[in-house]
This record gives C-alpha cells, sequence and structure tokens, in this order.
C-alpha cells in the first residue's frame, strides 16, 4: 500500500525539493536583515510615539520586515533597521522619504543618525548550525543503528533532510525572508521528524519480532505505517493546532516563523508516512540482494526463502 | 475490596488534582511567605526580542592596525563567545559601519544582573595576558593558556590554568632559566602579580595570584579563556532599546499558547474520552513544569525560539499519550480487560516513547554544545520540555489513568470508541478461534 508507491510519493518530494533549489536559484532565496545586515538609522522622535505607526510608513516604503525598537531615556527614539536597497545612491532617497512620512504624524522628528549594520546572524552562526545538526544526525543515526538497524538510521535521516528541504523550498517558492527565526525553525522540524519516524520504526521492529520471515519487508513496513496511522495523524493534529493557533494569533514575526514550521510539520507527517517505512524496506531488500547474488553459489550462510 | 480501592482512587485523583491546582497558583501568581515573595514566573528571563535590553556600541580604538579587517571579525567572535559564557546566548553582535561592533544584550527588569555597565565591562576587557622576565620580554601570552579556572590558594581566590603543549615547553624553559628570579604577570599591561620562581614548572599547571575577589577571578579566568580581544575597543554607546518583535509579541504568543491548549484539551477528550482527560490533566502539568524550569535553570531565556521549543514539546508530550493509547486501543480489541490492556499497553509504548525522545534528545544536546547564541538557547529549552514531557506522560498521565480505570466505571465505551462492538468482536473471535 504504501511501499508500493514509493516511486511516486519520493518523486513528488524531489519535484517540490527541486522547484525550491530552481526558485532558489533564481533569486527566491531571500536572507532578511539578520543575515544580510543593511542599514541602521536612528530617527528622535521628540515624544512618546507609536511604533505601529512608524511600521506603517515601513510598509508604504516596501520595508515590511524591517524591525524597528524604542529607545533613549525616554524611549523616544526608534531605531530602524532596514534592508539596503539595490543602489547605493538611493540610500539617502530612502532617509529622506522616512523622514517625511514620520514627520506627518511626529512634526519634529529629526534624523540622528544613519550606519550601515553587519547581519545579527553571521556566517559563522549558520556554519556553526550546519555543522551541529550534521553532528547531531551522524550521532542520531549511531544511536538507531543500535537500537534499530543501520537503514533504519539512514531512512530516518533521509526523511529528515526531506523535512527540512522542503521547508527551504517552501520559503525559496513563495520569496519569503529568511531570518534567524527559521533556523530556529528548522531544527523544530527536525527534532519532531525524527521523533515521528522513530515511532514507525519501532513498530517495524515489533512486527518483525512477532512476524519474523513469515512476512517480506515490505508486508511489515506496510502493517506498520497503517498501524501507527491513527497516531502519525493524531500526534500531528494536535501539534498543528498548537502551532496553528500561534500563526493566528501571533505578531507579524511570529507568523514568519510559525508558516514555515506548519510547512515542516506537514511534510514530516508525509515522510513518516510515505517515505521513511517504504525507504527502508527498498534500502535493506536491494542490499540483501546484492549481498546474495554476490556470494559465490553455495555458499554456507543460511538465508530462510523469502515467503 | 472493589468499592475500597474504588474510594481510594477517587481520593487520590482529588488530591492528585488539588495538588495540580496548587501548582498552578504557585507557578502563575506566586505567593508570599513571611518576608519572601515567590513569584516564579517573574523569575523567567525574557530574550531581546520579547522585552528588549540595552545595547552597547564599541569602537575600536586605532582603525590603522594591521589586518584591522580580520581583527574586527576575531573581536566579534571572542565578544560571543564570552557573551554566551555569561549565560547571554541571545545577545547579537553586529558590525556597525567600519570600526564599531553593536552589541545587544537582554538586560531588563526580568534578569538576575540589571547593571549593563557590570556586563558591557567584562565583556569588552580586551584581557591581554603576559608573562614577562624580569628584562621585560614576553615568556608566554594568554594563547598558550588551554584552559582557565577560578580556585582558591591559601584561602584566597586566584586564577588556576594548564598550559597547550607549546605553552608548557615554553613555560617549561622559562621557569628553569629564571629560577629564584620573578616573572612578572601582566594583564593589559598592568601588572597584577610579581611570583617568585622557586622550581622549575615542567607540568604546565599554574595559578595566577592577585587580589582578586572570587568575582574577578571568575571573570578573568573566563576572559583568558575566551581569548584575548584582537584590539582595544572603547564603549561610546550604552542605552536601552525595546522588544525587537514589537510590542505585545508576548502577550499574544500567551494568548496562542492558551487558545492552542484549549482546542487541544476539546480534541484530546472528545478522541480518546476519559484516557483523553488523564492526557490533559498530564499536559497542564507539562505546561507548569516547564515554566517553572524556565524560571528556576540559569541560563535559559524565554525568546521566539524558545516558544517553538515549548509547542515542540507540547507535540512531544501529547504524542507520549497518543502512543500509549493507541497500544491500549490495541490491546483491548485483543479481548483483554480494560486494566490488563491498559497495562499491557502503556508498557508496549514506553519503549516507543523513550527511542523517541532519547532521539531527540541527542539532538538538542549537540545543538546545545556546537551551537551558538540563539541556537543554544533553543537547544536548552527544547532539552527542558523534552525531560518534563516525558515525565508528564509517563508519571502523571500514566498515574492519574490507571486511577481513572480503577474507578471501575462499567462502561468501557468511557474509554474509547466503539469499545463494546471491539469487546463484542474480539470475544467472538476468541469463541471461533476456540471452536
Amino acid at each position: 500500500m504504501f511501499t508500493k508507491h514509493l516511486k511516486l510519493t519520493a518523486a513528488i518530494s524531489i519535484i517540490i525539493i527541486v522547484a525550491g533549489i530552481i526558485a532558489g536559484a533564481m533569486g527566491g532565496l531571500n536572507p532578511g536583515i539578520d543575515f544580510t545586515g543593511g542599514s541602521l538609522t536612528v530617527v528622535d522622535m521628540k515624544q512618546d510615539f507609536d511604533a505601529d505607526y512608524v511600521h506603517s510608513v515601513l510598509e508604504d516604503m516596501g520595508q515590511a520586515d524591517a524591525p524597528v525598537v524604542k529607545s533613549g531615556e525616554d524611549m523616544q527614539e526608534a531605531q530602524i533597521r532596514m534592508q539596503d536597497v539595490e543602489d547605493g545612491e538611493m540610500q539617502a532617497e530612502v532617509t529622506e522619504i522616512l523622514l517625511t512620512g514620520l514627520q506627518s504624524e511626529y512634526p519634529e522628528a529629526e534624523i540622528v543618525s544613519v550606519d550601515r549594520v553587519g547581519g545579527v546572524t553571521s556566517a559563522e552562526m549558520v556554519q556553526g548550525a550546519i555543522w551541529a545538526v550534521i553532528i547531531a544526525c551522524a550521532l542520531m543515526l549511531v544511536y538507531i543503528w543500535i537500537r534499530f538497524e543501520l537503514f533504519s538510521g539512514i531512512a530516518a535521516v533521509i526523511a529528515l533532510a526531506q523535512d527540512v528541504l522542503v521547508m527551504i523550498a517552501f520559503v525559496c517558492i513563495f520569496r519569503l525572508q529568511i531570518n534567524s527565526g527559521f533556523i530556529a525553525g528548522c531544527l523544530t522540524i527536525i527534532g519532531y521528524s525524527i521523533n515521528n519516524t522513530i515511532v514507525i520504526f519501532d513498530r517495524i521492529r515489533d512486527n518483525q519480532r512477532i512476524y519474523g520471515r513469515k512476512k517480506t519487508r515490505d508486508e511489515i513496513a506496510n502493517l506498520s505505517v497503517r498501524e501507527t496511522l491513527g497516531r502519525t495523524i493524531n500526534t500531528s493534529v494536535t501539534t498543528l493546532i498548537m502551532i496553528v493557533s500561534l500563526y493566528i494569533f501571533g505578531v507579524t514575526s511570529i507568523r514568519e516563523f510559525a508558516l514555515p514550521i506548519i510547512v515542516g510539520l506537514l511534510a514530516g507527517t508525509y515522510s513518516s508516512i510515505f517515505l521513511s517505512a517504504p525507504i527502508w524496506a527498498a534500502m535493506a531488500d536491494y542490499f540483501e540482494r546484492r549481498k546474495k547474488s554476490q556470494a559465490p553459489a553455495g555458499s554456507k550462510k543460511k538465508k530462510p526463502a523469502k515467503a | 475490596m472493589a468499592t475500597r480501592s474504588k474510594t481510594r482512587s477517587i481520593w487520590l485523583l482529588v488530591v492528585i488534582y488539588a495538588l495540580i491546582v496548587l501548582l498552578g497558583v504557585f507557578v502563575i501568581r506566586g505567593f508570599d511567605a513571611g518576608i519572601y515573595e515567590i513569584r516564579p514566573l517573574r523569575g523567567i528571563q525574557q530574550g531581546l526580542d520579547i522585552t528588549g535590553g540595552v545595547y552597547t556600541v564599541y569602537e575600536a580604538a586605532d582603525p590603522n592596525v594591521e589586518d584591522f579587517e580580520a581583527k574586527m571579525e576575531d573581536a566579534q567572535l571572542v565578544l560571543r563567545e564570552r557573551l554566551d559564557q555569561r549565560g547571554f546566548t541571545e545577545a547579537t553582535i553586529t558590525r556597525q559601519g567600519t570600526d564599531r561592533i553593536r552589541v545587544e544584550i537582554p538586560i531588563n527588569d526580568s534578569s538576575e544582573i540589571t547593571d549593563p555597565t557590570e556586563i558591557s565591562q567584562f565583556i569588552g576587557t580586551p584581557a591581554q595576558l603576559e608573562f614577562r622576565d624580569p628584562d621585560g620580554n614576553v615568556i608566554m601570552e594568554g594563547a598558550d593558556i588551554e584552559r582557565a579556572y577560578r580556585s582558591l590558594y591559601n584561602n584566597q581566590p586566584v586564577v588556576a590554568f594548564s598550559l597547550t603543549p607549546d605553552g608548557t615547553t615554553k613555560f617549561a624553559e622559562a621557569t628553569q632559566r629564571l629560577l629564584n628570579q620573578t616573572i612578572g604577570i601582566y594583564v593589559d599591561g598592568q601588572m597584577i602579580s610579581e611570583p617568585t620562581v622557586n622550581s622549575a614548572i615542567l607540568n604546565g599547571e599554574g595559578i595566577i595570584e592577585g587580589s582578586f575577589t572570587e568575582d574577578t577571578a571568575l571573570d578573568l579566568a573566563l576572559q583568558i579563556e575566551s581569548g584575548a580581544l584582537p584590539l582595544d575597543l572603547n564603549e561610546i554607546e550604552v542605552r536601552t532599546i525595546s522588544a525587537t518583535l514589537g510590542v505585545g509579541a508576548l502577550e499574544n504568543s500567551i494568548l496562542a499558547g492558551l487558545v492552542g491548549m484549549i482546542v487541544l484539551f476539546i480534541y484530546m477528550i472528545v478522541i480518546y474520552r476519559v484516557p483523553g482527560i488523564a492526557a490533559c490533566t498530564g499536559l497542564a502539568v507539562y505546561t507548569l513544569l516547564v515554566l517553572l524550569c524556565l524560571a528556576t535553570v540559569p541560563g535559559v531565556q524565554l525568546t521566539l525560539p524558545g516558544i517553538a521549543g515549548i509547542v515542540l514539546g507540547v507535540g512531544m508530550a501529547v504524542d507520549a499519550n497518543v502512543i500509549i493509547f493507541a497500544r491500549f486501543h490495541e490491546e483491548f480489541s485483543r479481548g483483554k480487560s480494560l486494566r490488563s490492556a491498559y497495562e499491557a499497553g502503556s508498557k508496549k509504548a514506553f519503549v516507543t516513547i523513550l527511542d523517541s525522545n532519547v532521539t531527540t534528545l541527542i539532538c538538542a544536546v549537540v545543538l546545545a554544545i556546537f551551537g551558538t547564541g540563539q541556537i543554544k538557547s533553543f537547544a536548552y529549552t527544547l532539552i527542558i520540555s523534552i525531560i518534563v514531557s516525558m515525565f508528564a506522560a509517563l508519571v502523571v498521565t500514566n498515574g492519574v489513568m490507571r486511577l481513572y480505570i480503577s474507578l471501575g466505571h462499567k462502561n468501557p465505551n468511557m474509554y474509547m470508541w466503539h469499545a463494546k462492538e471491539l469487546r463484542a468482536a474480539a470475544l467472538a473471535a476468541r469463541e471461533n478461534g476456540g471452536a
């Protein structure tokens, strides 16, 4: 049931990921100010002000994502981080437009300083995160290898990579801005995905004990996915309830971060139903067959014939 | 007997729920005990994104030094290291203009250290350590030290250190050469002590004495370990800033969490009936304990990624229950009684829950060790969530569920959908099999 369509289900995720890569190559990969840096404009409003109003001015300028914080002793200063405009000479103009926009509400507003700032999230941090994830995957693989079998570990890591890649593809295709929250989102999905997959492999381990070699790996994989289907769906629904409500009630930046997680959750549910167990069965069968065909005829290894 | 155990279960359930309510009141409202005011929720340190903090701008004293660009980059890494050591994993560091570094630190009403100058001095001090011979030649530097830590010598706080292999050789040579002479120890060009060499030190271990307090000894040790700042920085600005997520982000997230929980509770009870109620009990305990841990475990701050960690934890806490209930359902359809079906089911589920949580825990621990900044704090919250969620599911939900079963309600439909049909089918199957 599930293993039969592995080619189709794998093709679907590969298509999504490839589409993401193409979109990314065509400029869809849109790192936000956390990575790229930009300009830091400090405006003294000379009175108490509403950060939401500043946001609305920025939105009109096409800088809806620019974070605004209040600062100064009386919190009358606005510090605005904006992404760089394409043309360096435009910078002065941008500042002018911003000031005019702000002055219509706060007439005394004046620019204190405009400075270039680097990204908050440095390349080292992203690199560190990627290394940490690689190490984590290796260790999880070893753990799964010990507790289950090698192919389960590999299948689990493939499923996990699929989930994160689909998430990245999603933000590329829809040209969403990637900020540091997105990294946290990816890490969340890694944790979630591995948890989801393990439950199915646990069932496979159980069923192998019960049926031994009376059933093929395909049959065991299908049976295990079917038996855990209720649990997979219920768990996904309950986690989705939480994150969707964050999306509905949260402020803009929380939404930006909840949306990729929702996509990752769906991808994770998909991979744990349609990918992980079928990949395990296909891989284990493939290598067993290869081993058999390589072994000289009349090998002493006793392998019970498959049912 | 049956009625006695039933009465006992009812009482236990009453006591458990009373305890949970008490825990809730304690965590959310806090209480006054004489002169002590305990307010756990206020103890939750909130990150820059949620509550704001201060920012400090450092300016390089001399932008004309060699390799200025590389040194500025290195300086940022050293600052990061020092902030992480002090538990400010959420602090952000950015380059501003060409010769300035801007550090935003979540020091606000919710943090333990409320004086920004204390921390900005700690991170902004170069901490250039040098050992010099009496002629003023440098024997070795901070970079030769592999590990530095606070220790006690003659009841005085000192900084103890162990050297890298390279440093050990240098130090051994110098101490042999300078027997009975003095070695000057300088921090940022100032001599802090001048011990006399009594014997050659070959093992690469030593201490730095000076007029340290416990705090200054710890600071120096941490600074030495993070490496000296490659250039002199002057602090030119320290000011407060508001939350970067915008006003109301925390309130909105709390509202979202509450609404999500309520919908989740309804879903669980509709789908699982009485076991659903037990699961909700576990979830309530999970939420309260996570809040309590956030408030008490040092170095943990509540931030946007942290909220994600907690949400994931809720998912995993529910998941553990769902796994148990699914097994319970299976065992029951094999014709077991409610009680023995639940016992068998939760026993089988235990291995699954353990494996899935341990795997996730491995991931979280690696992130906590190798990650930097925000990733570290996300990992901390995730670790707390995983451990607490296992406790909530395996101890609280399981315990409450057993009590509910021992209430001995006759109708199994209270415990799952179509229980009567399942039981009838199981009986029929058994009879057919027996026949």
